[in-house]
């Protein structure tokens, strides 16, 4: 019994090709000529580029999960591909019902849909072959099983980086330990060696976009909100996760922040009219059409701010790249006590001056969804409305839009 | 020995069954409602069969029970489990069989045998009412239309309108929403049917599903489901005269395969 | 004489000293108790009663059973005795736990301890590190000192009692009535709970005893059941029930537990390692290394099939599932997987499957 058909086989090797990736550029150029946020066409073009290499293997192509620093990546002169960012592209982009239901033949539907989803586009043969896979165990325990699962799959090695709970002296160390440990088989296995002039100009590249970052974020505290939560929950926390470290991140993040200051001396909301804003907690949203952000806007509820954005490593300093490297892991306020994770919210509910906060709760997501009632709590305290929204970020048929209006509405509500 | 009768009762939430199995071959069956005391359901389908079968009580050399209320049989020489039966049964009317695909009124299950139709694998859907007879039941009501017309019905439309809940309660919010808007019934039977048999299809590819395929329940009796399994397995399925009953013949087999009353020893469920 | 049986119905019985040293109350079994024993305290491992009230609003619905019934347990007052709460980073259930446990009813004395998921001298050297701030942190807490020494002999005294189980395993099926898979599970549970000393003398009783048994040849098809937690022995006891010989249990409640620790001459050190390197839970990230533990232990146990037992929502079971059913399928081993929801009693359905996974590797040929 056999499923597969002609026309598969034929996107499989369009994927596949580097050349498709140049054409596509000219023509998503074309039907992104009105777009005024430049940077939106970067984010374009760097997904484009990141693909094109590691399809055409113009460099050993590395596989990483969203929290693994790509600095040490673009640093050894790899090409990083990150599966769980593809996931929600194929979301996006209405294609992942059908690797999930694949994925659903090897592993149980209880488990995170993005990752079932990158295990359906594994097996259907989709995706760049790694080299070698490099993760971090932050944040959760499903992406370490995970890609040791497609290691063994593709027969390559799995380095995981496995970060102390604590961030104390002793941690630190031994997370220097780790990523000197790391970074050495990584040449070996790769056949490469650390320019450490690569490197230290990675990490600065890094610290130049981080810089924007930090004005990006200050410029998002005006009202009207001048970018909305929606794009913050998908390119802009792409661009987060996968290009620092990459000149093009760091053109991306000019070209936002220069978008954004006009915004705002112009005093232009992303809403026609803005009575509430709103944060999103959680690193995602659902990729696939939904009416949650649109539904908010006719409410005159602007998505302000959306958590994977909140900035929380310092500057790194190029001239130790593995502490430095040690450090932003280490820092990762998702990690470690929840109580990180609290403060970090509340300090941008004041920042903000957010009216309401909603929880998205994604299917699998134990790690998140776990902290929901004690921050709901913390929340409540202070008066904040607070909704805890269940849905499912890369799995249509996991969405219920009856559900997902009512919860979404009785939050307008209790902010009116 | 000769003329011996065995029997299998399979006792199912909502209904039983009951087989007789002499020397040369089935000798009669019967199908009756279980309602809610398992054991008076066995007794009284065992009844019917050995009526209509013309076969006194004492002439029955042992009794097997299988099916959710196998344990409530006391009469029973011993009680095995509806894949194991199942496995037996389609083996038996399909020599052939490698899969078997049984989905019953609350349940459904797919079953992997060897050559020689011993249980190499299987798959159970017993919590989730979605890709069993309940799920078309419920829709059936939906629609105002009867059961039995179900599948006749979905094979008058050309295509299907896409049913995309995977649970039976959204589903059937989404099947009025259709309605509402004015879709063709047939159309919407058989989004129907292909979600079902989409449902049973994703079960199976966590086994090695190989021809050929035996399709046994209460649902085998829907040609709109047969036909779309049909298309999603790329292959014809075997549909025994009354699919309703494979489980129960595989139970009569067991109880004549059992050998002398004590056995060699091995392998014994606690005794009834 | 009384029987082992009669033994380890006394020991369910027995209440706990209430002078017996402050109860600590633990989850996870790369806790190394010597620490704690050591130092005068009780620990007591969280076994929740099961119910179907979980504390779901706290944590969320797709969650670890035990996770829930342990923190709706706590909310209720049921670890209102405990004088401290040590939780591990096992994995992300527990992390929320403690968090939770933390922000809602805390004992005095909490202490979340990190565990590496990795093998290597540095994650060894580190877990050693981790442990003496732990045992610094728990002195300063109870005013007490632990000493080299008193580490050493709380070291002996576990791996007497490890020795004991060991022998234990092996004596399945001696006695009248004879000891079940699911005796032997109570007893580890009955561990957990009673002070060691009284422990001890009891398990070496029952083992004396056992050993003067003649030897029973088992019967049915013999299997391994792998997993984690169960919350007693039920499903080990249907196994039996159905027919089946479980011949070995890898799980975080069994007989994963029972490696000694080696003596040393730096105790924590000694601990670190023979916790980090015993045949692991999932948890651990090599896949390998523990596959092929299992596969050891079907292989010596001359077993036919694994059945394997997650707890539902459980990531790093239900990931590593399929590459384990992979691998033994590999070499002719079937593997059924079964969920369990922590609720103390087994479904219908898992009582089907099993009882149609015996069946098939019994060919059913009767």
């Amino acid at each position: 019994m056999n499923l597969k058909n002609g026309n598969r086989g034929f996107i499989r090797g369009l994927v596949h090709r580097p050349l498709t990736y140049r054409v596509l550029r000219p023509l998503l150029d074309l039907l992104t000529l009105r777009e005024e946020n430049q940077a939106f066409r970067i984010w374009i073009h760097f997904i484009l580029e990141v693909t094109r290499k590691a399809y055409g293997r113009k460099g050993p192509v590395v596989w990483m999960n969203a929290f693994t620093p790509t600095e040490m990546v673009y640093g050894l002169g790899a090409v990083p591909f990150m599966p769980e960012i593809i996931a929600s592209l194929v979301a996006y982009m209405g294609q992942s019902r059908r690797p999930i239901a694949l994925a659903d033949s090897r592993v149980s539907t209880d488990v995170c849909s993005f990752y079932r989803c990158a295990l359906g586009l594994v097996l259907e043969g989709y995706l760049p072959k790694p080299d070698l896979i490099l993760s971090t165990s932050y944040l959760c325990d499903g992406a370490n099983k995970f890609f040791h699962d497609l290691s063994r799959i593709y027969g390559c090695p799995h380095l995981m980086l496995d970060p102390p709970y604590n961030d104390d002296p002793q941690g630190r160390r031994y997370m220097v330990g780790q990523i000197r440990d790391a970074a050495e088989e990584m040449t070996r296995i790769l056949g490469l060696s650390w320019n450490h002039e690569a490197l230290a100009r990675a990490l600065v590249l890094s610290n130049q976009a981080r810089r924007y970052m930090v004005g990006i974020n200050k410029l998002r505290r005006a009202a009207p909100s001048p970018f909305p939560g929606s794009e913050g929950l998908s390119y802009l926390a792409g661009m987060n996760f996968y290009s620092l470290g990459s000149s093009m991140g760091l053109t991306f993040y000019g070209y936002l922040h220069q978008e954004l200051k006009r915004r705002v001396a112009r005093n232009r909301g992303y809403l026609p009219q803005e009575v509430y804003r709103i944060l999103w907690l959680h690193h995602i949203r659902p990729y696939y059409r939904n009416d949650i952000f649109d539904f908010l806007g006719r409410q005159k509820a602007a998505v302000s701010f959306e958590e994977p954005n909140y900035l929380y490593w310092p500057y790194l300093d190029p001239h130790k790249p593995w502490e430095a490297l040690a450090e932003k892991i280490l820092s990762n306020i998702w990690a470690g006590p929840l109580e990180r994770r609290i403060r970090a919210i509340e300090q941008i509910v004041e920042d903000y001056g957010i009216d309401g906060v909603i929880h998205f709760s994604h299917w699998g997501c134990r790690q998140s969804c776990g902290g929901a009632g004690v921050i709901g709590d913390r929340l409540k305290d202070k008066g904040i409305p607070y909704i805890i929204l269940p849905g499912d970020g890369a799995d249509p048929d996991n969405y219920s839009p009856g559900q997902t209006r009512t919860r979404v509405q009785a939050l307008v509500e209790m902010l009116g | 020995m000769a003329g011996s009768v065995f029997a299998g009762v399979d006792i199912g939430s909502l209904s039983a069954e009951a087989l007789l199995l002499g020397e040369d071959g089935v000798l009669a069956y019967a199908i009756t409602a279980t309602g809610a005391y398992p054991e008076q359901a066995a007794r009284r389908c065992l009844g019917e069969a050995l009526d209509r079968g013309g076969v006194r009580e004492e002439a029955l050399s042992r009794v097997v029970a299988t099916g959710y209320g196998r344990i409530r049989v006391p009469f029973a020489g011993r009680e095995v489990t509806e894949i194991t039966c199942h496995g037996r049964g389609a083996h038996y009317l399909f020599p052939g069989t490698h899969t078997v695909i049984d989905i019953g009124g609350q349940d459904s299950k797919v079953i992997t045998l060897d050559d020689q139709g011993r249980v190499t694998d299987f798959m159970m859907n017993d919590k989730c009412a979605a890709g069993t007879g309940r799920f078309l039941e419920v829709m059936a009501a939906a629609l105002e239309t009867d059961l039995e017309d179900m599948g006749r019905r979905s094979l008058e439309a050309k295509k299907g309108v896409s049913i995309s809940s995977m649970c039976t309660v959204f589903a059937e919010s989404e099947v009025v929403s259709l309605i509402a808007e004015g879709h063709r019934g047939e159309e919407i039977i058989r989004g129907i049917h292909e979600a079902i048999s989409r449902r049973i299809f994703r079960m199976t590819k966590r086994l090695r599903v190989r021809g050929e395929i035996t399709f046994s329940g209460g649902v085998a009796k829907n040609r709109g489901i047969a036909k779309a399994l049909r298309n999603l397995f790329g292959m014809e399925l075997n549909i025994p005269q009354e699919p309703q009953v494979v489980g129960a013949l595989g139970a009569a087999l067991c109880a004549r395969d059992m050998g002398p009353k004590g056995g060699d020893g091995s392998f014994r469920p606690r005794p009834l | 004489m009384s029987g082992s049986k009669e033994i380890l119905k006394h020991l369910r019985a027995e209440e706990l000293d209430p002078d017996g040293g402050p109860l600590i109350g633990w989850t996870c079994t790369y806790l190394p108790l010597e620490i704690l024993e050591a130092g005068g305290l009780h620990p007591c491992r969280i076994l929740p009663e099961p119910s179907s009230d979980g504390a779901d609003a706290y944590l969320d619905p797709n969650f670890c059973p035990l996770v829930k019934t342990a923190l709706g347990a706590a909310l209720e007052g049921a670890y209102a005795s405990l004088e401290g709460l040590v939780i591990l980073n096992t994995c992300d259930g527990m992390r929320r736990l403690y968090d939770a446990w933390k922000h809602y009813c805390p004992p005095s004395f909490t202490f979340f301890l990190d565990l590496p998921r990795n093998i290597t001298p540095r994650s060894l050297s580190y877990f050693r590190d981790t442990l003496e701030n732990f045992k610094k942190t728990v002195e300063g807490h109870f005013h007490i000192r632990i000493t080299r020494s008193d580490l050493v002999q709380a070291l002996e005294e576990s791996n007497e009692i490890r020795a004991l189980f060991r022998r234990l395993l092996i004596l399945k099926g001696r006695g009248d009535p004879p000891l079940s898979q699911g005796d032997i599970l109570d007893v580890f549970f009955q561990g957990w709970r009673l002070p060691k000393r009284r422990f001890r003398e009891a398990l070496r009783e029952m083992v004396d005893q056992l050993e003067k048994e003649p030897p029973r040849p088992s019967q049915g098809p013999k299997v391994v059941v792998t997993g984690s937690f169960l919350e007693g022995r039920a499903v080990i006891d249907l196994v039996e029930e159905l027919g089946g010989d479980v011949a070995g249990s890898d799980l975080c409640t069994g007989g994963r537990l029972i490696q000694e620790v080696s003596p040393s001459s730096d105790p924590l050190a000694a601990l670190s390692e023979a916790y980090l390197t015993r045949p692991p839970c999932a948890r651990m990230q090599d896949m390998e290394r523990r596959i092929s533990f299992i596969m050891g232990e079907v292989q010596e146990k001359g077993a036919r099939g694994v059945i394997f037992h997650a707890l539902k929502f459980c990531d790093p079971y239900l990931y590593e599932a399929p590459a384990l059913g992979e691998a033994l399928r590999q070499i002719g081993i079937p593997f059924l997987f079964i969920e369990g929801d922590y609720r103390g009693r087994v479904s219908g359905g898992a009582r089907t499957r099993v009882q149609a996974f015996l069946e098939m590797l019994e060919g059913y040929e009767p």
